[in-house]
């Protein structure tokens, strides 16, 4: 990343819930799991990855967004890999 | 060491958790009451508040009281409390050399020159006062010898005493802040396990705006605050230039702490050149900087009074008048009162995180208030701002609520500079704003001295500590932008915008 990519990001008003279109991969952590659907919650909205193992609760993932509802900010995604194990 | 003290055991309180805050919360009200309401700036006061807490707290602890004891040994060696140590002691120093030096006499004749009057000179100690900090990386050394070196040359222009001081505390806000050696900057980014150059360049977009705002509002209360000049005998008239040659002992410190040396290397070497130009040119006597004020009744004093160099340093006195003097010596001990204060403070924060106070107010915060993102990152700066409140080192309270903001900042895949940039910013504002705060005592005690110094410093020109909390601007507005950026989304960035580079661990 350039320096001055550096110094600018984020200079915007970021929205408290962001959407996603199916086929994006993303990184982030998993952050709750209800039975068997782990959570991914990124800001306010929340992305459901099913059959997974609770126990990734807090670990970093890399995951496949398959659907996104904006109107509801909640969407479904498949599990690709497991980044970092929780701590 | 015992074995409780190693795993850090739990200590348990009649009362519950919240406490183990008793010994802190004590110290907060004696603080309050001995310097905001009576008016008493006495920083062995405060010692004597933070001693009597700890011991009105040992009260409340169920089960042995060796626990509690070992809680607050184990505060007390703890390596945040000697990092600010080290700070003061290494300024006080410093500070006081280049004093001695005519360097304040130098300011003003530099003010004089290029017309810089009382209304200009808090906005523009403001500046200087954010580029020395940002350079060394110690808002807290930056205090100290601002107030020992500038301060005094702005109140004999005529500036506001409490909007100046204000204006350097702020100063040392803004470098604590942004400076990539600052403590707080690298405890805020290995914390958050984001990269220390891309935490400090991402911070820039806040640091930035509080501080131009910050300028404006110096500008203007300089204008409505300033008073006239002070006669101040040698200051300000027909004073010499000479002093300013102090310009390269503080250039030689910034070098040496931007090249990457630790502070007290850094510091040093500006001590060691500046106590060289005193005597080379001579703008201080060696016995300036150290004097051993021995009794002249004394053969065995007069005789090493004469020996050439070691007899630099002899002054006899009268026999009642005995002592060690001197800018080394007076710059160290003005601390001392400090440094015990901050070693009781540390333990009483142990006290309370080993208590449970601390997780029962968060535990409260992160399940009940922090529901949405923008409510989650407010209560990340309201909490920081709290912590600080109540541990008055800045660097202790940063490592004492960072867990905090990672787990709740994770919970919502805040992204670790942001997360970095919340815990720093308030940290960096509340320690100097709060009158009991580490940095504003710091820049206190090196003010207390000034009386002494000269002749014109009126005891009344002393500011009280609990005076100038609404003049720290920059402090303010630096926590202003981050509440607008919690509630607003500006500079928000989630862990799936942007991936933090690899931690360089220090």
């Amino acid at each position: 990343m350039s320096l001055w990519n550096k110094l600018t990001a984020g200079l915007h008003l970021r929205t408290a819930t962001p959407t996603y279109e199916p086929g994006e991969e993303l990184v982030a952590f998993v952050t709750g799991a209800e039975g068997s659907t782990l959570l991914v919650r990124i800001g306010d909205s929340v992305i459901e990855l099913p059959d997974g193992d609770p126990a990734l609760v807090d670990a970093t993932v890399r995951f496949e967004v398959e659907s996104f509802d904006a109107g509801t900010h909640r969407g479904r995604g498949r599990l690709l890999e497991v980044v970092e194990e929780a701590e | 060491m015992t074995e409780l003290t190693e795993d850090g055991g739990e200590l348990r309180f009649r009362g519950g958790r919240l406490a183990s805050a008793v010994p802190i919360a004590f110290f907060i009200v004696w603080a309050i009451v001995q310097s905001g309401v009576l008016g008493v700036g006495d920083t062995t006061g405060l010692v004597i508040g933070m001693l009597v807490g700890l011991v009105v707290g040992m009260f409340l602890v169920k089960g042995p009281w060796k626990n509690y004891a070992d809680a607050v040994f184990d505060g007390m060696t703890e390596r945040v409390a000697a990092t600010a140590i080290v700070a003061w002691l290494w300024a006080g120093m410093f500070a006081e050399t280049i004093q001695v030096g005519g360097f304040v006499d130098g300011l003003v004749w530099a003010a004089d020159a290029v017309s810089v009057g009382p209304s200009l000179f808090p906005a523009l100690t403001f500046l200087l006062a954010a580029l020395l900090a940002t350079g060394i990386g110690t808002g807290y050394g930056t205090a100290i010898a601002f107030t020992a070196l500038v301060f005094p040359a702005g109140v004999a222009l005529g500036a506001n005493p409490v909007l100046l001081f204000g204006a350097i505390l702020s100063g040392a806000v803004f470098g604590d802040n942004l400076a990539p050696v600052s403590d707080t900057t690298i405890v805020s980014a290995v914390t958050q396990n984001a990269d220390i150059g891309g935490v400090v360049a991402s911070r820039l977009k806040y640091a930035l705006v509080a501080a131009v705002l910050a300028f404006a509002a110096y500008l203007v209360a300089g204008q409505a605050m300033s008073g006239d000049p002070v006669n101040a005998g040698t200051v300000g008239q027909g004073v010499s230039a000479l002093g300013l040659v102090h310009l390269v002992s503080i250039a030689i410190v910034i070098a040496t702490a931007v090249a990457g040396r630790h502070i007290i290397e850094a510091v040093s070497w500006g001590l060691l050149v500046s106590a060289v130009l005193n005597v080379a040119l001579g703008l201080a006597e060696p016995s300036a900087m150290l004097a051993f004020r021995a009794s002249q009744e004394s053969g065995l004093v007069q005789t090493v009074d004469s020996i050439p160099v070691i007899g630099a340093f002899v002054v006899p006195v009268a026999p009642g008048e005995t002592a060690v003097a001197g800018s080394l010596y007076a710059g160290a001990s003005g601390f001392f009162p400090l440094i015990v204060l901050v070693l009781l403070i540390v333990a009483g924060a142990q006290v309370m995180q080993r208590g449970g106070a601390f997780d029962a107010i968060l535990s409260f915060l992160l399940d009940s208030v922090a529901t949405t993102v923008r409510r989650a990152e407010t209560t990340m700066v309201l909490g920081t701002a709290l912590v600080n409140a109540m541990i008055t080192i800045n660097t202790a309270a940063e490592i004492a609520i960072a867990p905090y903001i990672r787990t709740l900042g994770r919970r919502f895949n805040i992204n670790g500079y942001r997360r970095a940039n919340i815990l720093d910013a308030n940290t960096s504002a509340l320690g100097y704003i709060f009158p009991w705060g580490g940095g504003l005592l710091a820049g206190y005690t090196s003010m207390q001295s000034l009386p002494q110094e000269y002749e014109w410093f009126t005891q009344a020109m002393v500011v009280n500590p609990a005076s100038v909390w609404p003049y720290v601007f920059h402090g303010w507005f630096l926590v202003g932008v981050f509440l607008f950026a919690a509630w607003t989304g500006y500079g928000l960035e989630y862990v799936p915008d942007r991936v933090s580079e690899e931690v360089k661990r220090v």
